[in-house]
Order: structure tokens, then sequence, then C-alpha cells
């Protein structure tokens, strides 16, 4: 035990120091990744700046503890002196092992602690989904250190060693299909780290404590092969001719990379058929299959051209925006457009729709809503997703919609409708994400294009663009220090510095008096209990005054995750039904849901050309 | 001999395709100062770092104190006081750290022991390791051996890098020691003068064999020379020559018994070599 004590105090005594800065450092680095968090565009949860730190940070540190407690002992031969001692050789190594073990554990842990202190102000932190994240992390944290353990017993050649394993998994994860994120301890600190609440991804960590226990029998067989005095040799310094060895080797693997790399030289996305048109600008180009929809494709290219000309002079781009690819697809339905997730850096957007529609329905394709849906998909490849930030969301959709009405007002009814359920202010806007959960999305938009209107109507078109450019176009944060500045003044400060609140709010209250044209409605939604865990939906819809037959009513339903994120409308069924025939007692969904079931439910009706959402609710089935 | 603290049998010990021991056999005995003799490269430091576990041989028998050993135990090596060829102690450590450092692995360490050694030899304890000279290194490195009071001291070539000077206070340090306390002494060198100056007892290790073991006086008194012989060098049952040179116009014939009896059956006037002859003349090929 004394002896334990002796190695362990030494160890202390050695790196107290560092790791005390380490510990320093991880406070700093949490602070600044959950500021990070906090402004990010993205952001689900705080705890993800945890990920952030153990995905980026942790191995950091792992290698500097490496190189202090390994690699350092054997380069400077002080493992004479420890093997000198009345001390078996696995003692020492294991008394280093462990050591490095609990710092880099106890540095994930600090940083899940700091995350989660954050976390808990704001977010429902429950004890089975922080010990998931937990044991992810340790289990991440043992693994990792058995692998930099091993390979600082490599002595000079563990750098190069470091440098190969970093290639060889950038290039399967790059140049293979190989997901390294879906394979051991990559999954265990993936994105699903800190998002999922429920299941141990027992595999992950099953694969992780393998390469764990292979790393260390690894390193064991180093260390004792031939009476230690392998690693010992391999802790000498490097030759000028292994150096140059070395460098050899690196050069030639990253010329191999080079040519081997599938990404080099990939043409830029195009269609492939003899039925596209491309527009003049070279900035549109739409997809019709047969001859006798080329008209069409020839009318939406020409607005899409102009709407992304408008959208390059508004903002004040240096380079035209998109291209946009659209490919006809007939199975859609023509109010379903489909954006095509791709790496585009360059390819920009590409999206599929019905936009014939003539056929079966015509007018039923409505190009206007269409073109509004390009523009914002634009919007946010030019903005890197930060549009979709929900302080800046609005600014994205007025933007759009004020392109695409051409100068016209927009259609307000909509945010006519919303004004009997809400007071227009500007908290609605900057939490416009959480407005389209609750009212659905084509109340959301009109109330974006309702209050763009107002600020070009009332403080001119000058205050709005100026307002789009400085949220939409600055420049991408390339650093921390600059992710950061870009983003710590809120979008409702912008706004502020140029159309002061209150006088808008009011003046955008004032804009969207008056009738909507839509029924005045209420709808409804209860659980039923059932027989065991069986739960029903029972929903409905209540006019009052106006005519039900005229208008089609739906049950959106859904279970969701256990975030409260935005679901997008299609990804929920639709009931779809008669207005008239769900009244009264309403509807009845049967057998869908259970007790324990987190699920979305909203009562959508059909009128004034929009899904107006008359109740929402997200919630766990009592059980 | 009193009772044997250190016994090897048929050590052998390689390294690749490099033989280090070739069936070694030694004993050291309680209270004797044992020098151990050879050429660089003779096997010395393999044989030590096997008597102190940190190498085990591939074939052959140790026993220390009296045990048979394979890898010493941990316990046997709390008995042993070690001081290696050269000192890799923590540079970033004082002496007095670095003795609080090594008495948590001695059960028998003593503060006064340590103490007493560091004082003897004038070791700075507060002044961090890394700015002691070499001299100053291996004295501490001394006292960190004593301090826990070791039945057995082994010192591999404890004063190679150390100017005459140094080298002679190390030696007699030793040797007083070892006299004051009647400590089993077991030191390596390749300098016969050391052993002439400290030791009770020698082995002389020849590329990874014994090539003598006894006490320094019985082999001063093995070897004999003869100057300036006519004719053809004579022989004798029990009597090998050595070597039979012409070194500066005059011839020296070297020979060797192993009873000094025998030496007569010669029948020309023999002489005594030095200690230093005596050993290049043993290991030299």
């Amino acid at each position: 035990m004394r002896r334990w004590l002796g190695l362990i105090l030494k160890e202390v005594w050695q790196h107290a120091w560092v790791v005390l800065l380490l510990g320093a450092f991880v406070g700093f680095v949490q602070g600044v990744l959950l500021l990070g968090a906090a402004v990010g565009p993205r952001t689900i949860t705080m705890l993800e700046a945890h990920t952030t730190f153990m995905r980026f940070f942790l191995p950091v540190f792992a290698l500097a503890l490496g190189h202090r407690l390994v690699a350092r002992e054997l380069r400077d031969r002080t493992h004479r002196f420890l093997e000198a001692l009345p001390l078996r050789r696995a003692e020492w190594l294991a008394a280093k092992l462990g050591i490095g073990l609990v710092v880099l554990v106890g540095l994930a842990t600090l940083s899940l602690a700091l995350a989660a202190a954050i976390a808990l102000f704001k977010e429902p932190l429950t004890v089975r989904w922080l010990a998931l994240i937990f044991v992810r992390s340790q289990v991440f944290a043992l693994t990792l250190w058995c692998v930099v353990f091993a390979i600082d017993l490599t002595g000079r050649w563990r750098i190069p060693l470091y440098l190969a394993v970093a290639l060889l998994l950038l290039f399967l994860d790059e140049g293979t299909a190989l997901e390294l994120e879906r394979f051991g301890p990559f999954e265990l600190v993936g994105v699903t780290l800190v998002l999922e609440r429920l299941d141990a991804p027992w595999v992950a960590l099953a694969w992780s404590l393998a390469i764990c226990a292979v790393a260390v029998a690894g390193g064991a067989t180093l260390a004792f092969a031939r009476d230690g005095t392998v690693a010992a040799s391999l802790a000498e310094r490097m030759s000028r001719r292994e150096k140059v060895a070395v460098g050899v080797v690196l050069a030639l693997a990253l010329i191999g990379w080079d040519v081997a790399d599938p990404s080099h030289g990939e043409a830029p996305f195009e269609f492939q058929s003899e039925h596209v048109l491309r527009h003049e600008s070279a900035r549109v180009d739409v997809l019709y299959l047969e001859p006798a929809h080329r008209p069409r494709a020839e009318r939406l290219a020409n607005a899409l051209a102009r709407d992304l000309s408008m959208l390059h002079e508004r903002l004040g781009l240096d380079e035209a925006p998109g291209p946009v690819h659209v490919a006809l697809r007939r199975s859609l339905d023509p109010h379903e457009y489909e954006e095509v997730p791709r790496q585009i850096d360059e390819d920009g957007v590409l999206v599929r729709a019905d936009f014939v529609g003539d056929d079966r329905d015509p007018g039923r394709f409505d190009e206007a809503r269409f073109r509004r849906f390009v523009l914002e998909r634009v919007i946010a490849h030019l903005t890197d997703g930060r549009s979709d930030y929900e302080p800046h969301r609005w600014i994205a959709i007025g933007t759009a919609e004020l392109i695409a009405a051409r100068g016209l007002e927009p259609d307000l009814r909509a945010a006519r409708w919303w004004t009997r359920r809400r007071r227009p202010t500007y908290a609605a806007l900057d939490r416009l994400t959480r407005t389209e959960q609750r009212f659905g999305p084509d109340v959301a938009r009109a109330i974006a294009a309702s209050a763009a209107w107002t600020v070009v109507e009332r403080h001119g078109e000058d205050a709005w663009t100026g307002l789009a450019r400085e949220v939409l176009d600055a420049p991408s944060p390339i650093g921390l220090v600059e992710v950061l500045g870009a983003r710590v003044t809120p979008a409702r400060e912008r706004f502020a510095s140029r159309v002061p609140i209150a006088p808008f709010e009011s003046s955008w209250a004032e804009d969207l008096r008056g009738p909507s044209g839509a029924p005045r409605t209420e709808g409804f939604i209860r659980i039923e209990r059932e027989e065991g865990a069986l739960r029903t939906v029972r929903w409905g819809v209540r006019f009052a005054g106006d005519d039900p037959a005229e208008h089609e009513c739906a049950l959106l339903h859904g279970a969701v995750g256990p975030f409260d994120r935005a679901v997008a409308r299609d990804a929920l069924t639709r009931e779809v039904s008669a207005c008239d025939a769900v009244g009264g007692e309403g509807r009845r969904l049967v057998g869908r849901y259970s007790a324990g079931d987190r699920v979305l439910l909203a009562v959508e009706i059909d009128a004034i050309e929009a899904h107006l959402r008359l109740v929402t609710l997200r919630r766990e089935l009592a059980r | 001999m009193s009772e044997l603290l250190v016994e090897t049998r048929a050590l052998t010990k390689r390294y690749g395709k490099v033989r280090a021991l070739a069936g070694l056999d030694l004993t050291v005995g309680q209270g004797e100062v044992y020098g151990f003799l050879g050429r660089n490269g003779a096997g010395k430091s393999t044989t030590i770092r096997i008597l102190m576990g940190i190498t085990k041989p591939d074939a052959g028998a140790v026993r220390l104190f009296g045990e048979p050993v394979r890898g010493t135990p941990v316990h046997l090596r709390q008995r042993i006081g070690y001081v290696a060829q050269e000192q890799a102690f923590y540079d970033w450590m004082t002496a007095a750290r670095l003795a609080k450092f090594v008495s948590r692995f001695y059960p028998t360490w003593d503060d006064a022991t340590f103490a007493h050694y560091a004082q003897a030899q004038a070791i700075p304890l507060a002044r961090k390791v890394g700015t002691f000279s070499g001299g100053m290194k291996m004295k501490l490195a001394l006292a960190l051996a004593l301090g826990h009071r070791p039945p057995l001291l082994i010192l591999d070539e404890p004063t190679a890098g150390l100017d005459p000077v140094a080298r002679r206070e190390f030696l007699e340090r030793v040797r007083e020691d070892a006299e004051r306390t009647g400590r089993t002494t077991f030191f390596s060198t390749h300098l016969i003068d050391e052993v002439e100056l400290v030791a009770d007892r020698v082995g002389i290790l020849d590329d990874g064999r014994t090539r003598f073991e006894g006490p320094v006086d019985a082999l001063a008194a093995r070897v004999r020379q003869v100057v300036d012989l006519p004719g053809e060098a004579p022989a004798a049952p029990g009597v090998r020559l050595l070597s039979d040179r012409v070194f500066r116009g005059r011839r020296r014939c070297v020979y060797e018994a192993a009873d000094p009896a025998a030496f007569a059956a010669l029948g020309v006037p023999l002489s005594p070599l030095p200690l230093e002859e005596i050993f290049i003349e043993l290991v030299r090929r």
C-alpha cells in the first residue's frame, strides 16, 4: 500500500499543476462552449457543450497527459530509476494507467457537471438521462486513455503513429462509405451523446471496452517485451534518418490521399436528362421530364431566376445566390415540396415538387408559395443554416415573402386570424418556431410576412434591407471569437437599433386589424383512457355560426422524441375529415397510442388558403 | 565461507544474437566486499540487473539470502541497496523529496540513517537533483541505497565518470561503511585498483563466464611471470602458459596455476605481477 501511495504521490507531485491547469482550462473551455451553445442557432440542449468538449478537447488533454505520464518517463529514462526500486514493472505502469484514467474521467465529469448545472435551469434533466451521458462519457474517456497509453509506449514513434491513426480515421470517414460516427467510441460521443435520453448504446459500449482491452494488452506486451528494453529503446530520440523517413512517408500519404480523395475534382451537381431547362442566368435549372411540361418549367425558371436576382440585390451579396435545381416529381402532392439533403457547398439547393399539377387539378400548384419555399432554402444555404436560428427565422421568411410578393402586400389573412388569439408582439417573432409549432407553418409564415410588410410600409424599405443584410448576410464566422462576436448581438437588438419596438408593435397590430375571413371556430383534443395502457384521442372542431361543410378539418398526430424539438408538419400523420363530421363530441383516434407515449397532437382547419392550427398538444400520455 | 547472500549457477542470458552471460557462477558470502571485475561488455551490468530482478535470466539459478529466486521478489529487493551505473533521478525533485519518495518503498527506511550519509557526504538536501554534478548524484544514490539499512549493497560501476578524488572518496566511504556495519557489498568495476583498494574477494568475468573467483591475495598468487627467458617456455603439470610475448625488446612469459605450489615445477625464477597486469592477462584474447 505504501508503495502505491508513493507512486501516486510522485505523480501528483510531478503533474499536479498541470492537472490543476487542465481543470481550470476545462472550466474556461466549458464556459465558452456553453456561451456558444446558448447563442448557437441550432442548439437543442445546453448539454451539447459537453459533446463538443468530449469530441475535441478531451482527446487533446489525453495526448498532453500521455506525453507527461508515459512518454516523458521513458524518454528521460527515469523509468530506470523506478525499475531499480522494489517495484514490479506492472505496478508503476498500472499506477500511471490508473492516474491518467482518473484525471481524464475527472475532466469528463467536470465538463458534464458544468454543462448539467447550466442546463438544469432551463431543461428537464432526468437522472436516467444524465446517467446515460455519464456512462458514455466515462467509457469514451477510458477507451481514449487506453489507446493513448498504448501509443505513448511506442516512444519516438508515437507522433507518427498518431498522425497515421488520424489520417486513417479521416480516410475511412471521408473516403469510404463507413460512417465512423456510428461505430464504437465515436458513436459514444456522437451527436446522440446528449440527445439520447432512454437507450444505452450497448454495442458501442462493448466495442469501446474491447478496443480498450486490446490497446492495454498491446501496451503491456510492448512494455514487458524483453524485460522492458523494447519500450526503453523505442523511447530514444529519433535519428535524423528516421525523421527523414517519417517525413517522406507522411508526404507520400498526403499525396496518396490527394490522389485517392473521391471528392477531389467532383463535378458540380447537374441533372442528367435531355429534359432540363437551364436558365440563362446559369443559377436555375429545372428538370421537367416530358416535353409537354417545358412551358411550365420555363415559367418557373424565369420566376425563380428573378427571385434570385432580387435576393442578390436586396442582400447586396458579392456573388449570385443559388444555384437552384428543381426536379419535377409527379408523385408529390402539389402542396408538398422536398428539399434533398445534400452536401451542397457549391451545388446549391435541390428541390423536388410537382410544379405541373394541371393535368389533375389546374391551379393546385401554388407557384408563389413554392417560390417562397425555395427562397427560404436559398437563404438558409447562404447563411450556412443561421437563418434557421429561431430569432432570425422571421427575418429570413419575411425577406422571402417580400421578394415573392414582388412589392405587393403579402397575404396577411392567416396573421389576422392569429391576432384573435395572441397580441402581436416582437416576442412572437423572436419565438417564431414555437409560434409555428402552436399555430402551424402557414400562420407563422403570415406572421413573419406581415411584420416585414409593416416595417417596409411604416419605416421604409431601407430599414428592412439593412436589418436583413446585417442578420442574413453577415460573413460566416470562422473562429471562436468571431462566432461569439457574431451571435451575441441578438436579432432583437439589431432590429431595435433601426425600428423602435413599441411603435412597431402598435403599427403592426394596426396593420393586422380587420377580418381575416376565417370562420370562428374552436378545436379540442381530449385523451381518453381505454382498457389497459391503450389511449384514445378524441378531437373535434366547433363552429360558431359559420357552415362547417365548407371546410376540411384534420388531426395531425405523431410520436415525438424526448426533446421539445420542432416537428415538421410533413413528419406528422394527418387524419382528414369533413368539419361537419367532427363537431359535437368529435371523432376518436383509437389504438394508435399507449400510456407513456410522448405525442404531438394538433387540430387544423383549412380556411383562407391556409392550414390554421386551432389547438396543439405536446405531452406524454398519462399512465 | 560464511553464509552465502548471493549465489548464481550456470547463469545465461542472451539479447537477441548477443550472448551476455554464458554460464556464470559466483558466490558472495555475508559480510564480504566483493569486487566484480570485467571488461566493458563482459556482462557485469546484466548480472546485476538479474540479481535486482530487473531482467530475467534465460537459464541458470540464482539464490539471494538463501532463497532460490527467478525475478527477484519485492520483499528481497527491499533488503538490497542498489546504486546503478547511471543515475536517472527525477531532476525536478529536491534530494530531500527524492528521499521521501524512495522511503515509501522500504519498510526498514530510516530517516536518520539517510541523513547521516547525506550529511557525511555534504549532500545539499534542499537543492533540486537536476542541479547536481555527476559525483554528487552518485553520493546521493549511495545515501539513498543505504538509507534503509540493507544487509546487501550492490553497486554497478559506481565510480564510472567520477574524477579521481571523488572516486577515491566514494570508495573509501563504501569500504568504511562495510567495515563499520559488516554489510555485504557487491560492486562491479573494470578498474583493478578499485578492487585492490576495497574488495576482500574478487570475481573476474570474461565473456559471460567466471574466469576467477577468490580472495584478492589468491588472485595475486595465482599468476607469475618469467622475464627474458631464453629458449622454449617451460611447462609443468597444473601450470598454464597464459602468454609469451616480447614487449619493448624483453620477452615475458606469464603463467597461471590454481595452486601456487605448482609453479616450482617450472624450475625457472618467477616474479609476481601487479593486479592490473594479472587482470589483463586473464581476460586478454
